[in-house]
């Protein structure tokens, strides 16, 4: 297996005043692969991507990126490695009203404190014009259609170059078609960009064109002891 | 966070309220102008003080019929329409004889299209600084000079002439309106001057009914309405029909005359111009003494009238300030309802990587883009107020 981007070893998470547990004695996504998450509602596939990423910590385990301790760095650290190193793709776009496709695509960028230099923007238009949408760059999201706006979204999440690509049901909000579309675009701008893709989806459909799907209603410890 | 990130967080707040900008002009007008009005207001009450005292300062002493001071006052100073008693003309002639005073007239019950026609002697022209900027001043009776003010607003010029309002509409047998011939216009004063029409004394009282001319028939020969026709004698015979209005013409001021004694002519006011301060002294003591005149300072009248009026400015700026709270607190509650409905754009940022600070910075830009766009244009509504010219805010105070 080649190098590993995201581990987590004998992970234990719980909300406070809930009876749910995410327990995960070992899982991990390596360089370049992709990995679809599956299972049921409720069994913990979002929270495993909110703690891939630094924004949830486990109350016991680690989750390792890049071979560094995530969950045992600062909020502050954590914050800069997600806008450094994680691209996040969400089912409803969450693309702010107020900026352009193009200031979209840049947000990241600037939420780190870079300056916007001309090689962002030509990588922010590269982006742009290899997910189809160049000619909307001036756009707002209201004037875009569903398909648009998570292409915008896609590029947005690889625009910092990104080792690592989380997305949660990219394709919910979706016709199949449009899914289709987005999805094809996700896997090939990752490849592109070389990073590591772990997708949550409930879409059985689309399963057979990753490298490897997990059920987390299996995978989950916490949840096969309490249907057992 | 650096200075780079500090500079993104503003650019993303300047996007997100031009992106609102009409939510944004809303509430940068409903501040500033929460802000500015208490300053505009406390402003222009403190010009216009200024201006209605300089007035009050310039004129020593008002004698006029025993009443309310500040009406006399008002009516001496500013010629405003309220009718006053009237004092014997004799009483002018009195003062100057003292040798302790100058005293120059006022009649004031006339108007003529509204503006007041003041009756008086041309040393109140002097007296007032009023300069004639065209033609030349009241000479005769019928002649007059206008105000700059109102010589502009209707167009008119030596030359021309102006009617006096009738006493009343209704009443046909009272004192026809009188055509006065233009003489002269002043030149601004930017004082109520300015909007009154200044005659001889004996021009007040024509238009009063205390004198009159008698219109030669053969003036009006062609005039069939008023000309009816010759007796076997071979005199004029005139119809009843009504003048609308007289003229003094040279031939007619021949045939001026009043109907009793001129000392006994009504006047509604004097200003007195004592010699010096001794002068004053003296004759105060003396007018004071005598119960059918009123003897008033301006300047203690109207010092006591703007205290009140500074106890109402200061009043409703007190009410603009707690409006302005009120805003102010409206503004709050509006961007704290902003940020609950932002809470998923707020998520989505946090999400993506941005830290409590660039959040907190982000919308603190916000607020201190608001204010200071309301600081920016309450400051454009003082300078406005600020540049509205002395004569406008005299205008207002008067």
């Amino acid at each position: 297996m080649s190098e590993l981007v995201v581990e987590f070893r004998d992970l234990l998470f719980s909300y406070r005043g809930t009876t749910f547990q995410l327990e995960l004695p070992g899982f991990e996504v390596a360089a370049r692969e992709r990995v679809a998450l599956i299972g049921r509602s409720g069994c913990g596939k979002s929270t495993l991507l909110d703690l891939a990423c630094g924004i949830k910590r486990p109350a016991r385990g680690t989750v390792r990126f890049n071979g560094a301790d995530l969950s045992g760095r600062g909020e502050l650290e954590r914050r800069r490695t997600r806008l450094d190193s994680i691209g996040l793709v969400f089912q409803e776009f969450r693309l702010l009203e107020y900026l352009t496709v193009l200031d979209s695509i840049l947000l990241p960028v600037r939420l780190a404190g870079r300056p916007v230099t001309r090689a962002l923007r030509d990588r922010a238009r590269e982006l742009a014009s290899r997910a189809g949408i160049e000619h909307l760059l001036r756009r707002r999201p209201h004037r875009l259609s569903q398909g648009e706006r998570q292409r915008a979204a896609i590029c947005r999440a690889l625009v910092s170059s990104p080792q690592l690509v989380l997305a949660d049901e990219p394709t919910g909000n979706l016709d199949p078609d449009t899914g289709e579309a987005v999805l094809d675009l996700l896997f090939e701008e990752v490849a592109t960009a070389g990073a590591a893709l772990l997708v949550v989806t409930h879409d059985h459909v689309i399963l057979p064109r990753f490298d490897r799907v997990v059920d987390l209603t299996t995978e989950n410890r916490a949840a096969t002891e309490a249907s057992a | 966070m650096n200075l780079r990130g500090l500079l993104n967080a503003i650019n993303l707040a300047w996007r997100h309220l031009a992106f609102h900008g009409v939510r944004s002009s809303i509430l940068v007008l409903a501040l500033g102008i929460s802000a500015a009005l208490p300053l505009v207001i406390q402003s222009l009450i403190e010009r216009g003080e200024t201006a209605t005292m300089a007035r009050a300062d310039r004129t020593p002493l008002v004698v006029g019929a025993p009443g309310g001071g500040i009406d006399l006052v008002l009516g001496a100073l500013w010629f405003l329409p309220e009718p006053l008693g009237s004092i014997p003309s004799r009483t002018v002639g009195e003062i100057t004889d003292s040798g302790l005073a100058d005293a120059l007239p006022l009649s004031l019950s006339a108007r003529a299209g509204g503006a007041p026609v003041v009756g008086t002697d041309v040393g109140y022209l002097d007296f007032r600084d009023l300069r004639i900027a065209e033609g030349r001043s009241f000479a005769v009776p019928g002649e007059c000079v206008l105000g700059a003010d109102l010589a502009a607003k209707r167009g008119l010029g030596p030359g021309d002439t102006i009617l006096t309002d009738p006493e009343g509409l209704l009443d046909i047998g009272g004192g026809y309106p009188l055509r006065l011939r233009i003489t002269g216009v002043l030149a601004p004063a930017r004082s109520p001057d300015d909007g009154a029409v200044f005659c001889d004394l004996r021009t007040s009282w024509i238009i009063a009914g205390h004198g009159h001319v008698h219109i030669d028939l053969e003036e009006v020969k062609d005039e069939p309405e008023v000309l009816m026709g010759t007796s076997e004698e071979g005199r004029s015979i005139a119809s009843a029909a009504i003048t609308p209005y007289t003229e003094l013409t040279p031939e007619r001021l021949e045939t001026l005359h009043f109907h009793g004694n001129p000392e006994d002519l009504p006047i509604e006011g004097l200003v007195v111009v004592p010699r010096d301060a001794k002068s004053s002294t003296i004759l105060s003591a003396r007018l004071e003494r005598r119960g059918e005149i009123q003897l008033a300072r301006p300047s203690v009248v109207i010092a006591e009238v703007l205290e009140r009026v500074f106890k109402i400015g200061a009043l409703l700026a007190g009410i603009l300030v707690a409006t302005g709270v009120a805003t102010l607190a409206v503004v709050a509650l509006v961007l704290a309802l902003s940020i609950r409905l932002r809470r998923d754009e707020l998520d989505t940022l946090s999400r993506i990587g941005a830290g409590r600070a660039t959040i907190a910075t982000l919308l603190l830009s916000e607020v201190v883009i608001l204010a200071g766009g309301a600081a920016l244009f309450a400051l454009l509504v003082l300078a406005c107020s600020f540049s509205l010219p002395d004569d406008l805010v005299l205008r207002l105070a008067n």
